[in-house]
């Protein structure tokens, strides 16, 4: 009753969207992995292949496929709707997969006709989530602040992706106007905050309640989270393209819209019913006090208090390592539980004993991924701020052990779906009927 | 605190299935993530038992909760074992929706929900 899965008359099956979860993970471990293997190259400026490689390794491999993964698990929840078409979601997973490992492996060995082939293949997988997605939302009857946030999320990536086409294009044939870094920063941002950053605060303005058994918060934060990510990203991207007054008044209302989505979740944290939190929502709610730090040297950044490939580099650390990729890792150890269970312990139910959530998982992994991630993001973010190749190489190791933690521990849950993997209930409470 | 509490008590013959016998199936229906029962968890509104026939009224934690397709096969899977129950009706509603504040912890639970 308090996690995500398929909704009434709605159920997407458990495989879809853990067919999207399970190579965001892979991409995970891959991207933390290639820290240390990249030290040199992160010690150096950020526009280099190999790092150009490595970020869309999260962006698209972990970040985008765990949203759309999850989003195809959430909607239905936080919607009251059944997605649109479960096998246009599967069609979309394959052509993603291919087209994300086509433009990372060709970022990689620096070949732009190849890029482009497959960022094509990426931008019709995202066309055809975000045509799922609109048939899904238009049958929503009353717009409350999640729909919006998903309409505007979704909106988002479908400009970020067609940007990136656009700026793939430009490698072979030199037409776009302007400076090539503004525009690169243009591109990254409105992924960020255009996407990334509205698909985060609008799944947790249904999910976390019911997570942490709090109240849904209302009142100022609500609007101030929506129309500062509403104005402010426009202002930003507009104002790194071409018209430089705009990032300042951009910037400010987007860490209007973070403060908001702050001071929402503190009061979700504190007014909660739940009193014990599992690493789950540990991660969630570290994840969250990640955008304090992104969001100050983010402000720095915008009103030239800071500058540089560095204070970049440790920027995006701590924006996409720290904020978005905690929060779905907590999010993670929360659905793919549920997802399992449902499949493979839910038709039992009231036949035989069968297990708790909480008793799927493997909570020393989490732990040990808890410390290590947390730990390894930050130490990541002041080695690049340094500079230093040994640094990042020490911090880098440190974080891609975390990774593989977690991955260990979506392992242990996913190994239930194998009949040698299942287990009986054995505590009190785990009956479930 | 839930509406259960204020129901009326259930008058009946000895082979007639008692409320509290109800109430102790339903206490072992438990959320499979928060590991509390529905009854501790304040999702059931109201309990009628009419000659052996059992109507339930209940809520979700939210609208297109996850296990919306499979609690009341769950919960009739429970009382259906209650002796003397003959048939068992259960309506889910979210009027009122269910808010956190209808959570009614006992102790056993109170060091369950991590």
């Amino acid at each position: 009753m308090s996690g995500p899965g398929p909704s009434a008359g709605s159920a997407p099956s458990p495989t879809l969207p853990l067919s999207y979860l399970v190579t965001a993970v892979a991409a995970f471990v891959l991207a933390c992995a290639a820290v240390p293997a990249l030290a040199p190259e992160l010690a150096g400026h950020y526009y280099h292949p190999r790092l150009a490689a490595l970020a869309h390794t999260v962006t698209l491999g972990w970040i985008t496929l765990s949203i759309l993964g999850a989003s195809y698990q959430l909607i239905p929840i936080v919607l009251a709707r059944p997605i649109w078409s479960q096998r246009l979601a599967r069609w979309q997973f394959w052509i993603l997969a291919v087209g994300i490992a086509g433009m990372v492996s060709h970022f990689y060995i620096g070949r732009w006709p190849g890029l482009l082939m497959a960022a094509v293949m990426v931008g019709a997988g995202v066309a055809m989530h975000v045509v799922n997605v609109a048939m899904t939302l238009s049958s929503v009857e009353r717009w409350r602040l999640t729909a919006r946030f998903i309409a505007m999320a979704f909106t988002g990536l479908g400009l970020t992706v067609l940007f990136g086409l656009l700026l793939a294009a430009d490698r072979l044939w030199k037409f776009l106007p302007g400076g090539f870094f503004p525009t690169l920063h243009a591109h990254f941002h409105l992924a960020l905050l255009g996407f990334v950053a509205p698909a985060v605060m609008g799944v947790a303005a249904r999910v976390y309640p019911m997570f942490l058994l709090a109240p849904e918060p209302s009142g100022w934060p609500e609007r101030v989270q929506f129309w500062g990510l509403a104005l402010g990203v426009p202002g930003v991207v507009t104002g790194l393209l071409g018209v430089p007054a705009l990032v300042v008044p951009g910037a400010i209302a987007v860490a209007a819209a973070s403060a908001a989505h702050l001071t929402w979740v503190s009061r979700m944290a504190r007014d909660r019913k739940r009193p014990a939190l599992d690493w789950g929502l540990r991660f969630v709610l570290t994840g969250s006090a990640f955008l304090i730090a992104a969001g100050t040297v983010g402000l720095g950044l915008a009103f030239d208090l800071l500058s540089g490939p560095r204070a970049a580099l440790a920027y995006a650390v701590l924006a996409l390592g720290g904020w978005v990729s905690l929060t779905i890792v907590g999010m993670m150890l929360k659905i793919i539980p549920f997802l399992v269970w449902y499949r493979i312990y839910s038709p039992q139910v009231g036949r035989v004993p069968v297990p708790t959530l909480a008793r799927l998982g493997w909570p020393a992994a989490e732990a040990l991924a808890y410390a290590l991630l947390t730990g390894g993001v930050a130490a990541v973010a002041a080695a690049l701020a340094v500079g230093d190749a040994r640094l990042i190489g020490a911090a880098g190791v440190i974080l891609a052990a975390g990774a593989l933690c977690f991955a260990a521990a979506v392992a242990r849950v996913l190994y239930h779906m194998a009949p040698s993997g299942r287990r009986p209930a054995a505590a009190a409470g785990a009956r479930t009927a | 605190m839930s509406d259960v509490h204020r129901a009326p008590a259930i008058a009946g013959s000895s082979d007639q299935p008692t409320r509290e016998q109800v109430l102790e199936a339903l206490g072992g229906v438990f959320d499979p993530e928060l590991g509390m029962s529905v009854v501790e968890l304040g999702l059931v509104y109201g309990i009628d038992i009419v000659n052996g026939a059992v109507d339930i009224t209940m809520t979700l934690t939210a609208p297109g909760c996850p296990v919306h397709d499979v609690m009341p096969d769950w919960i009739r899977q429970a009382v259906m074992a209650v002796p003397g129950v003959l048939s068992v009706d259960v309506r889910i509603t979210f009027d009122p929706p269910w808010t956190p504040e209808r959570i009614n912890l006992s102790p056993r639970n109170r060091g369950l929900l991590a």
